[in-house]
């Protein structure tokens, strides 16, 4: 309690003084040549005596005259600094007045405004380290330790201050640590420290959550500090728990219970790199920027562990385990797009349809997971006239005379491709047993009776006599 | 009820929800509509003879003056194909597509239509002017999904599409549970199994339609494992038989760095594993990631086709796959190959000496610079049964954010079927863009490619010309909160 009494009046008397003293800068005041001349510093700075800070630069021009006539001394044309805005918070009437009451001996003004063991007269601006002796005995500065708020107002309270000079305004030695802006949250507990440097425009550079955050709402708005950030860029440097291998597949359990830590950093855009159609209610619940504003995290192709570059063939088993969640990050039209799509995705290579049948041969990804073998292969073949039926009647195995002979091993090893030029009738010609050479098709592990029992319509088309008569 | 009448019926349930709400804050739309123009040059193969006698030489080869190889039927004729003339052709795809939320909670409805408009019937499916690829009403609860109409399951089966409903149940979280059922469609067509499009296209259609029904079991061990067992059966509508019954397990399990995902389709109609599949892919210091996985494969065939019967075999196959990331320079190196082997075939005369083997190759070096430049080196060797292909790709382009790009491309490659006469050589390339103004984005490509023909005199060497152009319109965003769903969902 003493403590909060004593600051209070220090505080504004030492803004007082430095607020006067720290004006006439181009014409300092040579203290030290008038040593010995002034019994007293109230002869010049009444004000400080009585705590009136109107007066603490009660001497005139005049009373300089009186020795500095020009006559047995050069005439000086020396007026009293104006008076410059700080942000120091002190007052010398409240000052001694709080040393006072508590029973503290009055405070000379050498005691603030020279250095320890300074001659006479030898003063300055008040010295920090006079300050902390016995605000924050031992401390810096610049330190945590040390209750700002005792010598400083708010930045927002400081309106006198120039832009120049808040952008003077020292850091503290953290600041420059690399790790201070992923870390820097502890400090929201402290608001008023950060108030007497910062204002909302120096958090919402970065925060996109600002206006939601109570100790950024606490500092205030500031136009100067809105001039000063308004070319720097956010920083969002990515916190260590982000860099884990299992964070792309943890994170959503964090961003549920931690929503509004999120939005520190990410905006909805953020999310919807990944998440499709809205999102979920943590992402709908993130602030949302306007199209073209740079804040907020900007997230892009943000592959999940396992999503190799060859993903697009080999996605099959992970979306249909369910592990993946698919709709996370992917609607079911993107699906679409490639599954039954016609142009817009670019899944095959260029001039792929020029070059195909290696890939079509060896299955290497299932053609048939989008394209239709009889109505979209056969469709092509036949009008270009490949296939067995069409206006060629086949014109694949040109030239080959003794294809007769291979097309058993061959059929049975590409049939797929085989169907994409061949109909039925093709080979019932020869591998029906009602007509033709009757060659059996079947190969040796063939079992006919369970064929039969799941569909005896196929065994009719070539053990009836009618096809047609296997249908109802 | 007929196909065209269901359609509308869908459509017109769908619109109803939509529109009949009354607004309120969770009432929204979001859509967009698509029209693309493409058009390309295609040139065909014509059939030419001459009489038997008037080939010089003896047997069923012989070759012309020319170069050209013929095949010759004894008395009769000397057959080729020598190239047609190059066709222009030129498509119009318009979609439209559109979610809206009608305000009452957790009710949605979904709809995405296609019209085609085709110069000629040489690019495939132009005649099928109208398809809907989903149609259908949803009611989204934080247990309980139901969703009725036109829609698409993805599952270890694929991907397809069918009219009917289907209903999830998350209520015993980390297990879920999804029933669904209907009539099922042609794979990938968009249509009904008895529509012209597949009448059109095989000899013996299917004579009725199927109908649908599967179930999926998922479950789930927090973040690091999860499976899927999936079994579908699909019966003609007059009960006579199946066209597909089938079992399906996909499962994926995470730790640390390593990921393992297993995958296992079986038909129960011609007992054959189609697809069995263990991968694990690990995810190494230094930005170098590895992947080996073992494959067997053997195609599937719906039962209403012959093609089963013909004991189509399969293959096995091992892959090795790495790639090597470095961000702070954008690079990024890839490599990898595969090697598979046919079953035995049991078929074909041993001595024509078909390939029963095959292997693969390939090499990739990207760069994607911080400034938006990226560039693209490829290098691809593929050789097995029916086709081999030697070539790579180059691409360069720069991206300027916002789903705006430019890029080229150029490719060459020389390719050879195993199964016909001679080779090709591909080489081209064309530029390619997109570019975002707003809810307006604008696609477009040009290219040019080269083809060369080796050993097919017959073929003269030409140049394709493709070009396409496509504009699509964002419309609407989604209501302030989407439907409640149960924590871990996402």
């Amino acid at each position: 309690m003493k403590r909060a009494v004593l600051t209070v009046p220090f505080a504004l008397a030492l803004g007082a003084v430095g607020a006067l003293l720290s004006g006439p800068r181009a014409q300092p005041f040579p203290h030290a040549e008038h040593a010995g001349l002034f019994p007293t510093c109230l002869g010049c700075h009444a004000g400080a005596g009585s705590g009136d800070s109107t007066r603490l630069f009660s001497v005139t021009a005049e009373d300089c005259a009186e020795c500095h006539d020009g006559a047995e001394l050069q005439a000086v044309n020396w007026s009293p600094p104006r008076r410059e805005a700080t942000n120091l918070a002190f007052g010398h009437g409240e000052h001694a007045e709080e040393l006072a009451k508590a029973g503290e001996p009055r405070l000379g003004c050498a005691g603030c405004h020279a250095e320890d063991g300074a001659p006479a007269m030898e003063v300055r601006l008040a010295v920090v380290e006079n300050c902390l002796s016995c605000h924050a005995p031992g401390e810096p500065h610049l330190s945590y330790s040390v209750d700002c708020t005792t010598c400083h107002l708010p930045l927002v309270r400081a309106v006198g201050l120039p832009v120049e000079r808040v952008a003077e305004l020292p850091a503290m030695p953290d600041h420059d640590d690399p790790d201070f802006v992923s870390e820097h949250g502890e400090l929201a507990g402290r608001p008023e420290t950060c108030a007497i440097c910062h204002a909302r425009e120096s958090c919402a550079r970065c925060h996109l959550n600002a206006d939601r955050l109570a100790p950024v709402v606490a500092l205030g708005s500031d136009t100067r500090i809105a001039r000063l950030v308004a070319d720097r860029p956010g920083q969002w440097p990515e916190p260590a728990s982000h860099r884990r291998p299992e964070w792309l597949w943890g994170h959503g359990d964090v961003a549920r219970e931690s929503t509004a830590r999120c939005a520190n950093c990410h905006a909805q855009r953020s999310c919807e790199a990944c998440h499709s159609g809205g999102g979920p209610p943590a992402v709908v619940a993130l602030p949302r920027v306007p199209a073209g504003d740079p804040r907020g995290v900007q997230i892009a192709d943000v592959r999940p562990p396992g999503h190799t570059p060859d993903f697009a063939t080999r996605h099959g088993t992970a979306a249909a385990a369910g592990l993946l969640q698919c709709s996370v990050c992917h609607t079911e039209r993107q699906c679409a797009d490639c599954h039954a799509g016609s142009e817009k995705p670019r899944f095959h290579a260029a001039g792929f349809v020029l070059r195909h049948a290696p890939e079509a041969f060896a299955r290497d990804s299932d053609c048939t997971a989008c394209h239709s073998g009889e109505a979209f292969c056969r469709d092509c073949h036949s009008g270009l006239g490949l296939a067995s039926e069409g206006r060629t009647g086949g014109a694949f195995h040109d030239a080959q005379p003794t294809w007769l002979l291979a097309h058993g091993l061959a059929a049975r090893q590409d049939l797929e491709s085989c169907t994409t030029c061949h109909e039925e009738r093709s080979c019932l010609r020869c591998h029906s047993a009602k007509a033709g050479f009757r060659v059996s098709p079947h190969g040796p592990d063939f079992d006919p009776a369970h064929a039969a029992d799941k569909s005896q319509q196929s065994c009719g088309i070539c053990h009836l006599t009618l096809p047609e008569a296997a249908r109802p | 009820m007929s196909g065209p009448s269901r359609a509308l019926c869908m459509l017109l349930t769908v619109g109803g929800v939509c529109l009949l709400a009354a607004p309120s804050r969770a009432q929204g739309i979001r859509g967009e509509v698509t029209v693309r123009a493409g058009t390309l040059e295609l040139r065909g193969l014509e059939r030419d003879s001459l009489p038997e006698p008037a080939v010089p030489g003896e047997g069923l080869s012989r070759t012309l003056e020319d170069g050209t190889v013929v095949t010759c039927i004894p008395e009769e004729f000397c057959r080729w194909y020598p190239s047609g003339d190059v066709s222009d052709v030129s498509l119009v795809t318009q979609e439209v597509s559109f979610a809206a939320w009608p305000g009452i909670e957790g009710v949605s409805g979904h709809v995405h239509v296609r019209g085609r408009y085709g110069t000629d019937g040489l690019w495939p499916r132009a005649d099928q002017e109208f398809a809907i690829l989903h149609a259908y009403a949803a009611w989204d609860r934080s247990d309980l999904r139901v969703r009725a109409g036109r829609q698409v399951r993805s599952n270890g089966l694929g991907w397809f599409n069918f009219d009917g409903a289907a209903v999830l149940w998350r209520g015993f979280d980390p297990v879920r549970l999804e029933l669904y059922g209907g009539w099922s469609l042609a794979p990938n067509l968009d249509v009904p199994r008895t529509g012209s499009l597949l009448e059109d296209a095989v000899d013996f259609p299917p004579g009725d339609r199927g109908l649908l029904v599967g179930v999926e079991v998922s479950a789930r061990a927090g973040r690091r494992a999860a499976g899927t067992l999936t079994y579908q059966r699909e019966i003609r509508e007059d009960r006579a038989g199946l066209y597909g019954e089938r079992i399906a397990f996909d499962g994926r399990a995470t730790e640390g760095r390593l990921t393992l995902d297993a995958s296992l389709d079986y038909d129960l109609g011609w007992k054959e594993f189609n697809e069995v599949m263990l991968r694990g892919t690990a995810a190494l210091p230094r930005g170098v990631d590895v992947t080996i996985q073992a494959r067997r494969y053997t195609p599937y065939f719906e039962l209403w086709t012959i093609w089963g019967a013909f004991s189509p075999v399969g293959y096995d196959e091992a892959r090795v796959s790495a790639g090597w990331s470095i961000p702070e320079t954008g690079f990024r190196l890839e490599g990898g190959g595969a090697w598979r082997n046919y079953e035995e075939a049991d078929a074909g005369a041993a001595f024509v000496g078909l390939d029963e083997d095959g292997w693969r190759g390939i090499g990739r070096a990207r760069w994607s610079g911080t400034n938006g430049w990226f560039g693209d080196l490829s290098y691809r060797a593929d050789r097995g049964s029916g086709a081999a292909r030697y070539g790579g790709d180059a691409a360069m382009g720069r991206e300027f954010g916002g789903g705006r790009y430019l890029a080229l491309r150029g490719t060459s490659s020389q390719s050879f079927s195993e199964f016909r006469l001679g080779g090709q050589v591909t080489a081209g390339g064309g530029v390619d863009g997109a570019w975002t103004l707003g809810e307006w984005t604008v696609s477009g490509s040009l290219a040019l490619y080269r083809l060369t023909y080796e050993d097919r005199p017959s073929v003269s060497d030409w140049t394709q010309r493709r070009a396409q152009l496509g504009i699509s319109y964002r419309f609407g965003t989604e209501p302030v909160a989407g439907p409640a769903r149960p924590a871990g969902n996402y």
